[in-house]
């Protein structure tokens, strides 16, 4: 039962935690979030560089009060740590990886073939990868938040990454997307707030693009993504290939494991046809040229 | 317990999965008729699939069967076997021309792409194959072994066929669909009406579909209400199924209701456990079925019935309403079932 409870709990963290992974930018090794500065360092977009933060990043949960002040001053690099943090780690229960490791073996050794995590047996390669990859990443990303399940915030994630996204930052832009639909839970209330649905989408779409501009890393990803065959944005094989293949290029690419990466760059190439392939790998390395090996303003 | 630790699990998987095999589903406008610039599939699940589609031979009609679609329509080929792309060639420019049936068919056909892009990606469609063959190992020896495994490939088939068939037409045209479909309904088309609902909002099923276009998805969904409305009231049991079920909130055409849910999920139940008058051959056969269902404990179809109309639904989740509202629902459901679902008066 409790073994049970765990994996479940390990399970639903490092899922939920590998898509917020790959939407944030890994900085230096153990930094764990955007610095707005290095980003900025390298942004063609003036307005990115707006984003300084008055406070150096650290430890979450030490810096908390801090980052909420600033925040509330108007600092788009603390609100973005706050929505982040919130976003990702607000029902956060760490399980050691070691652990993790163990259960997940267990599980696949018990039911492996008759488990899957979309089209593949939880014990396939991919799976695994995917699996671990999300337990690391959670530990990197939700390290020192416990005062977030000890004394929650009152203001939700949206309203930090709102606040981050509009000033210019690149990982909010990015993470905004993610966020901004979340209260009209169901279908019909999409549909039934269409209106401020697109005004949000539409906000999304020129936020990402000013980020991609800045040649953010996590917004070519978030770019790849709404532009694939399920994104949010009109679909576009040829500008989701020619972001993913940008994307492929920076050092955060590097940390997602070979087997998933190989897989999506086959799949997104399969959805493209050959002269789309073309345009898009030359879109990518026109990208990569302008901003001489980085990516950089298309 | 574990059954719900394994959904919690997948459910908790499929999350990156959205965002890593992204691009498992393939949709209308990345199609291309011209083999040299085709889109391609990861190269070892295609040619898997075109191995084991290889050992496949789908049986032919049998020959009255043949005979009656001839008869149908006008010897001509029947427009719900021939390829989308022969459809598109031989319809479209009457259904542009303003001809509902044109309309309807190549609406139709094109619209239920959304659905065969969407789920039978060959991914998908070659891991579904290889759970059934599993499944059926455990059936070696049985006497329904050939029946089913006939039933797997025919479904294997259909599904590498159908989306072979929807991956080959031109950017644009799936999009099309809708329009088609609803210019057959404008027109009074009945087919085009029942369908609507359903077809014309299947681009609206994941939560991105709609946020790409949400006032379009309103739109749509405007009409298709309206259609599904008068088709219920005018007791059309398809109708009756996809309104039922749509009151769950689980789709794009209306937010959850569960006591609409508990009153057309009971007029449901009644419409299909009615009493009726049907073939002889088929009453033969009811009652082999009512013998064993009371050989098994059970009850025939019609105790069946009258104890439904009888009791009123089963109350589950009991807690779900008070007894008073539970009394209230069995007795809407009543009055909406003998207003437009009764096929036979009782006693006649």
């Amino acid at each position: 039962m409790i073994r049970q409870r765990l994996i479940v709990g390990a399970s639903v963290v490092a899922a939920g935690l590998l898509v917020a992974a790959l939407l944030v930018r890994n900085t230096d090794a153990d930094a764990g979030v955007v610095s707005a500065e290095n980003v900025a360092g390298s942004a063609s977009d003036a307005s990115v560089g707006t984003n300084r933060s008055a406070i150096p990043d650290g430890p979450f949960d030490s810096q908390r009060v801090q980052l909420e002040a600033a925040a509330a001053n108007g600092d788009a690099h603390a609100a973005f740590r706050l929505g982040q943090a919130i976003a990702h780690c607000l029902n956060y229960s760490p399980v050691a990886s070691g652990r993790a490791a163990q259960l997940m073996a267990e599980l696949i050794a018990q039911a492996g073939t008759h488990i899957r995590i979309g089209d593949r047996p939880l014990g396939d390669e991919r799976s695994i990868d995917m699996v671990l990859f999300a337990q690391q990443e959670g530990e990197r990303l939700c390290a020192d938040t416990d005062s977030l399940r000890t004394t929650p915030p009152t203001l939700d994630a949206f309203h930090y990454i709102a606040q981050a996204a509009q000033a210019g930052h690149p990982g909010a832009a990015a993470l905004y997307p993610d966020l901004a639909f979340r209260e009209f839970r169901t279908p019909a209330e999409l549909i039934e707030n269409a209106d401020e649905v697109e005004r949000r989408r539409e906000r999304a779409r020129s936020y990402l693009l000013r980020s991609v501009r800045s040649g953010a890393p996590e917004a070519l990803l978030a770019a790849s993504k709404a532009y694939s065959a399920d994104g949010w944005l009109a679909r576009d094989p040829e500008q989701a290939l020619a972001y993913w293949l940008t994307y492929a290029a920076t050092d955060d690419f590097r940390r997602i494991p070979e087997s998933l990466a190989n897989e999506r760059t086959a799949e997104l190439e399969g959805m493209a046809t050959a002269s789309q392939r073309e345009r898009a790998a030359a879109q990518a390395a026109r990208i990569m040229g302008l901003s001489g090996g980085r990516a950089d303003a298309q | 317990m574990r059954n719900d630790m394994l959904k919690r699990y997948l459910f908790a998987a499929v999350l990156p999965m959205a965002l890593l095999s992204a691009c498992g589903e393939r949709n209308a406008d990345i199609t291309s008729p011209a083999a040299a610039d085709a889109p391609s599939s990861a190269p070892e699940t295609t040619s898997e699939i075109a191995r084991i589609r290889e050992t496949i031979t789908l049986p032919d009609m049998p020959p009255e069967l043949t005979a009656m679609v001839a008869d149908t329509f006008d010897n001509g080929p029947d427009p719900w076997r021939m390829t989308r792309q022969e459809v598109v060639a031989q319809f479209a420019a009457s259904a542009d021309a303003g001809d509902a049936g044109s309309a309807y068919i190549v609406g139709r056909r094109l619209a239920e792409c959304h659905r065969i892009l969407r789920e039978d990606t060959p991914q998908s469609v070659l891991a579904s194959y290889r759970d059934d063959l599993l499944e059926l190992q455990q059936r070696e020896g049985t006497p329904a072994y050939a029946v089913i495994r006939g039933n797997v490939e025919r479904r294997f088939a259909g599904r590498v066929d159908g989306f072979a068939d929807c991956s080959a037409l031109t950017p644009g045209l799936i999009e099309k669909s809708a329009q088609w479909l609803e210019r057959a309904a404008a027109a009074g088309h009945a087919g085009a009406r029942k369908d609507y609902p359903s077809l014309a909002m299947a681009e609206f099923q994941t939560r991105d579909g709609i946020i790409r276009d949400a006032k379009e998805a309103q739109r749509r969904q405007t009409l298709a209400r309206g259609y599904l409305e008068d088709a219920v009231q005018a007791g059309d049991r398809q109708a009756l199924h996809t309104y039922a079920d749509a009151q769950h909130g689980r789709g794009p055409l209306y937010p959850e209701d569960r006591r609409a849910a508990q009153v057309y999920g009971y007029v449901q139940q009644l419409a299909f456990q009615q009493p009726r008058t049907v073939d002889p051959r088929m009453a033969a056969l009811q009652e082999v079925v009512d013998r064993e269902r009371v050989a098994r404990g059970g009850a025939t179809r019609d105790e069946t019935f009258q104890s439904l109309l009888r009791n009123g639904p089963d109350r589950y989740p009991p807690d779900a309403f008070s007894d008073a509202e539970w009394t209230e629902i069995a007795e809407e459901g009543r009055r909406i079932f003998e207003t437009s679902f009764r096929t036979e008066t009782p006693g006649s």
